[in-house]
């Protein structure tokens, strides 16, 4: 017997919203703000662009309600929606100044710092807030359909075929994207990782 | 036939994550990884990584009123629908509106040019005012009746012609 499918709160908020019904957009807003910001902060890095972004996502919502069609999760239409918006927010920030000095030093190479490699302590022994800059340089320099897929996954908890809806891309690509990402993370990461007696 | 290492490699992150549904190729990579112990070290580097990432995962910073401004935006912009741009109907009042307004404009038009064409007949009522002492004389002659049948009958003499008739009658009653 096939499990059935667990009823899409989105997509039954939506339709309500449809018909004109703004509490169901308060829940709606309510409901997924905490992903949609999460998501827009951690590429953004701005806290006031990212706030304004998260606006203008269900803003978008909200104006697409006349002809939103359920025929797919409501969190993946959702999270293309932001990831659109995020991508123009980037692009316009960057638009906007000449040159990004954040983290680059002159030769161009990334100046954030790692930990030394010679050093012996493991990942899991490396202090919160270093071992977060780390991972935050390293997430920031992975290209950006790599770096919306290790979000969408590791985050957000979506399924390849949910993501591939996602970004607008094949189920296989979204695999291939994961791969690459991940192989580079393990890369930059692996002189800290704790070796496990197998 | 044991398969190759870097075909198995191409599938290994999609093992750690459960997304293999191709019940041989899940078979395939967890025989590998049973008989492989670089293998499993790699496996093991690999979640170990990903497992890093939870370091930059910070509980995003919510404004305490930002469902109420959205909201606030969402309610202000209630009017136009992105994407459709079909007039609503809140627009056709505004048109029916426009449409009273223009036909009045036209009706009081057509009165105000009605009214001149009255005032342009003025000087000839007037005119024949003047020479109303003169037709209470030449009505005798019932050649008013004549006039009075014309006009009857929608058959509007102008100035020129109504003067001319009323010389006649003048003429014939001398």
């Amino acid at each position: 017997m096939t499990e059935p499918h667990p009823p899409d709160v989105g997509v039954a908020l939506m339709l309500r919203v449809q018909s004109g019904d703004m509490e169901a957009f308060t829940e709606l807003v309510d409901r997924y703000k905490a992903s949609v910001l999460g998501l827009i902060q951690r590429l953004v890095k701005d806290r006031t662009l990212a706030d304004d972004l998260g606006q203008e996502v269900f803003l978008k919502v909200f104006r697409a309600r006349e002809r939103y069609r359920p025929l797919s999760k409501f969190s993946t239409w959702l999270y293309r929606i932001t990831y659109n918006c995020a991508l123009n927010g980037i692009q316009s920030r960057e638009r906007g100044r000449v040159v990004s000095l954040e983290g680059l030093r002159a030769d161009g190479e990334s100046s954030i710092t790692f930990p030394d490699p010679r050093r012996t302590e493991p990942i899991d022994e490396i202090a919160g807030t270093e071992l977060r800059v780390m991972v935050e340089g390293i997430l920031d320099r992975l290209p950006a359909n790599q770096r919306l897929a290790v979000e969408l996954h590791k985050y957000e908890g979506l399924s390849y075929r949910d993501i591939g809806e996602a970004l607008g891309c094949s189920e296989p690509a979204v695999k291939s994207l994961l791969a690459r990402a991940r192989q580079h993370i393990r890369e930059k990461l692996g002189p800290y990782l704790r070796e496990k007696v197998i | 036939m044991n398969p190759e290492p870097s075909d198995i490699r191409d599938h290994l992150i999609a093992y750690l994550d459960g997304e293999i549904r191709d019940e041989v190729l899940r078979l395939r990579v967890e025989n590998a990884l049973a008989e492989d112990p670089e293998l499993r070290r790699e496996a093991q580097r690999l979640a170990q990584s990903w497992n890093a990432l939870d370091a930059a995962s910070p509980e995003p910073c919510i404004p305490a009123d930002f469902t109420a401004q959205v909201v606030r935006r969402a309610r202000l912009e209630r009017g136009p629908v992105d994407g459709s741009h079909r007039p609503r109907l809140v627009g056709w009042p505004l048109v029916a509106a426009a449409v009273v307004l223009i036909g009045l404009a036209v009706w009081l038009l057509r009165i105000r040019s009605d009214g001149a064409l009255h005032e342009k007949s003025l000087p000839l009522t007037r005119q024949a005012g003047m020479l109303e002492a003169d037709l209470e004389v030449v009505r005798s002659l019932h050649l008013l009746e004549d006039l009075d049948w014309l006009e009857e009958n929608g058959l509007r003499l102008d100035l020129g012609h109504r003067l001319e008739m009323l010389s006649l009658a003048q003429a014939q009653y001398e």
